[in-house]
């Protein structure tokens, strides 16, 4: 009892660092005018809700899915179409973003169901690219290859930096509900199953586990929280475009944020990490930075083999490296 | 508009054939998702290229310099890429995109479409088939499609080599246990695969268009048609092949070539929801 309580006071105290790390980043670049910087920081926490929701969808159906950005650009479609042409305000389009990702979330869940390991991942690789194409043939709804244009903004107060930081605050908001809630699901009796599912369907099933029901759920709502991403995205930029959410170049950076975030909390420092060293290389190689970029993040990985975390968790760096890069004395 | 339809059909079905023959021989074998191999698809030009014009050498001795580049580049993939990741499928997703992603870039940024990167065509000429003319070299390549097949087929059902592959594809453990060298194998199906896309893409050069990013869609046909066949069966590759290359000819032609993807996909997701292991679920190479 004395240790549960022990584990409980030390998930609130990570909890409350988190937050408040994450709550003061936004004023110090709020005070030193710092509008590229808090501009990143926001992209960054795009980033990371959406690898959260991409990374608990993995472990509760049990299978990779290499589509999420199917679900970004639908909310980012869905909002921007419906506030261009449905008037409606962001407050609205949010609710359009969230049904819709609750609508196709429940139609590509018989995906999970139906179609099997590696199958799975073949075809949600396929879907955003058939998107994409859509996207083109329907050029007068989508906006073809420059998107849909003029969709008003969540906030615009005429002050550049006191919208990017109330765009900041919001994406916080959404970024602290995404994890502890999605912490709390994966250490409850529904995460238990979830891990369950990840590890053997069939043992799950015969230890008397819904899968089916499991899956759709985890995938229903996780891929809603992605459309909501969509949403923001669309009223942050107040334009969407699907060449910029569907190639498969976005989905690198959702999986190198996973990969090197090595657990729910080090996706936070992943994402912003993966954002940050993208942003400084583009500064320094310019238009090298188109394959720079996947280099460094290639050798960040091969470093790297249990991510952020993993070092944290290691009483020494050299510890955590593969073996080729220690010493051997 | 049939005769054109059917005719148009057979040649992509053959190019298809042969573009997704590789792509399913490595995962019949590994049973892996390898996405490196979407950067064979972008060599075959771009280096052939390089060596071409470049290094001013001849074209023949240009596309020797590419294969062995090519054999090169699968061998070092699987000593540093496969090899240590082979257990975890995970990373090896993120690594093999990563590389493909960074010699896809590099290439666009040496190379941009404006580049204009072409090649002439080997065989001269047309040849009438019906209302249709045909370019010979496009004849070529469905012959040379259906013979590599044939002779890959042989290969793999009559020579020592390919029963060992058939029999890592099989049962990795018990291969090893029966004396087979599985890393010699995998390498040996790494070196192979390359083949097929490489010689389809040498002889359609010439007609189709060339640019860095023109991997993933190949990959994407490729990935449909591994997946209607069943994944990493060579019988269910060559049925997909025909399937979606009608189908692409078909849609192409009675409605736009902007919804042959869709149609494939469509198809694909028929054919799981009723064979969820495709065509010929068969857990082998052949």
């Amino acid at each position: 009892m004395v240790k549960l309580k022990k584990t409980f006071l030390q998930r609130i105290k990570i909890a409350a660092v988190v937050s408040v790390i994450l709550s003061i980043i936004p004023l110090i670049l709020f005070i030193f005018n710092l509008h590229r910087y808090m501009h990143l920081f926001i992209i960054a926490g795009v980033y990371a809700c959406i690898s959260t929701a991409l990374y608990v969808q993995g472990i509760g159906t049990g299978r990779n899915n290499f589509g999420p950005q199917f679900f970004v650009a639908l909310g980012g479609f869905t909002a921007g179409l419906s506030n261009l042409y449905l008037y409606l305000s962001p407050a609205f389009t949010l609710l359009t973003a969230l049904s819709s990702g609750l609508i196709f979330g429940l139609a590509t869940s018989l995906l999970t169901i139906f179609v099997g390991g590696l199958y799975y991942s073949l075809v949600t690789i396929i879907i955003p690219y058939v998107f994409l194409q859509l996207t083109y043939i329907y050029s007068g709804i989508f906006g073809g290859e420059e998107g849909i244009k003029g969709i008003s903004p969540i906030v615009s107060t005429g002050r550049v930096i006191i919208d990017l930081t109330i765009y900041a605050y919001i994406i916080i908001t959404f970024l602290l509900v995404y994890l502890f809630v999605m912490d709390r699901v994966l250490k409850s009796k529904y995460g238990l199953a979830f891990r369950a599912i990840n590890e053997n369907e069939r043992v799950a099933m015969e230890l008397g586990v819904n899968v089916n029901k499991y899956k759709v759920i985890i995938h229903i709502v996780t891929s809603a929280m992605m459309s909501l991403m969509g949403w923001f995205i669309a009223h942050y930029y107040k334009t969407f475009a699907g060449v910029e959410y569907l190639p498969l170049y976005i989905l690198l950076k959702f999986y190198l944020t996973i990969a090197l975030s090595g657990g729910l909390y080090g996706i936070i420092p992943a994402s912003f990490l993966v954002i940050f060293i993208e942003d400084f290389l583009r500064n320094i190689f310019g238009q090298l930075n188109y394959f720079i970029f996947p280099l460094v993040m290639l050798i960040l990985f091969l470093v790297l083999p249990t991510g952020l975390l993993g070092i944290i968790s290691k009483q020494k760096v050299s510890e955590h490296l593969p073996i080729r890069f220690r010493r051997t004395d | 508009m049939y005769d054109v339809i059917a005719l148009n059909g057979l040649l992509l079905s053959c190019i298809y054939l042969l573009i997704s023959t590789g792509f399913s021989l490595v995962y019949g074998v590994f049973r892996i998702f390898y996405f490196g191999f979407t950067i064979t698809y972008t060599f075959v030009p771009y280096l052939t290229w390089i060596f071409w014009k470049d290094f001013n050498l001849a074209l023949p001795m240009a596309f020797a310099i590419m294969i062995v580049l090519q054999i090169l580049y699968s061998i070092a993939s699987y000593k540093w890429c496969i090899k240590p990741n082979l257990a975890d499928e995970g990373r090896l997703f993120m690594a093999t995109l990563l590389i493909w992603i960074f010699f896809e870039e590099l290439i666009n940024f040496k190379y941009p479409i404006v580049a204009g990167v072409n090649f002439p065509a080997f065989l001269k000429g047309e040849i009438r088939v019906g209302s249709i003319n045909l370019a010979l070299q496009l004849l070529a390549c469905c012959i040379i499609s259906i013979a590599l097949i044939l002779s890959l087929a042989f290969f793999l059902l009559k020579t020592k080599i390919g029963l060992s592959i058939r029999a890592v594809s099989q049962d990795r453990a018990a291969a090893e246990l029966m004396g087979i060298d599985v890393d010699r194998v995998y390498l040996y199906a790494m070196i192979i695969s390359i083949f097929p896309p490489t010689i389809c893409l040498v002889m359609i050069a010439p007609f189709w268009e060339i640019s860095p990013y023109m991997g993933f869609p190949l990959l994407l046909t490729a990935l449909i048609i591994s997946i209607i066949g069943g994944l990493g069966n060579l019988k269910g590759t060559i049925i997909a092949s025909f399937i979606i290359g009608f189908l692409h000819s078909a849609v192409s032609f009675i409605f736009s070539p902007r919804f042959t993807m869709l149609s494939g996909l469509f198809c694909a997701l028929l054919i799981l929801l009723l064979r969820p292991r495709g065509l010929i679920a068969g857990e082998r190479v052949w």
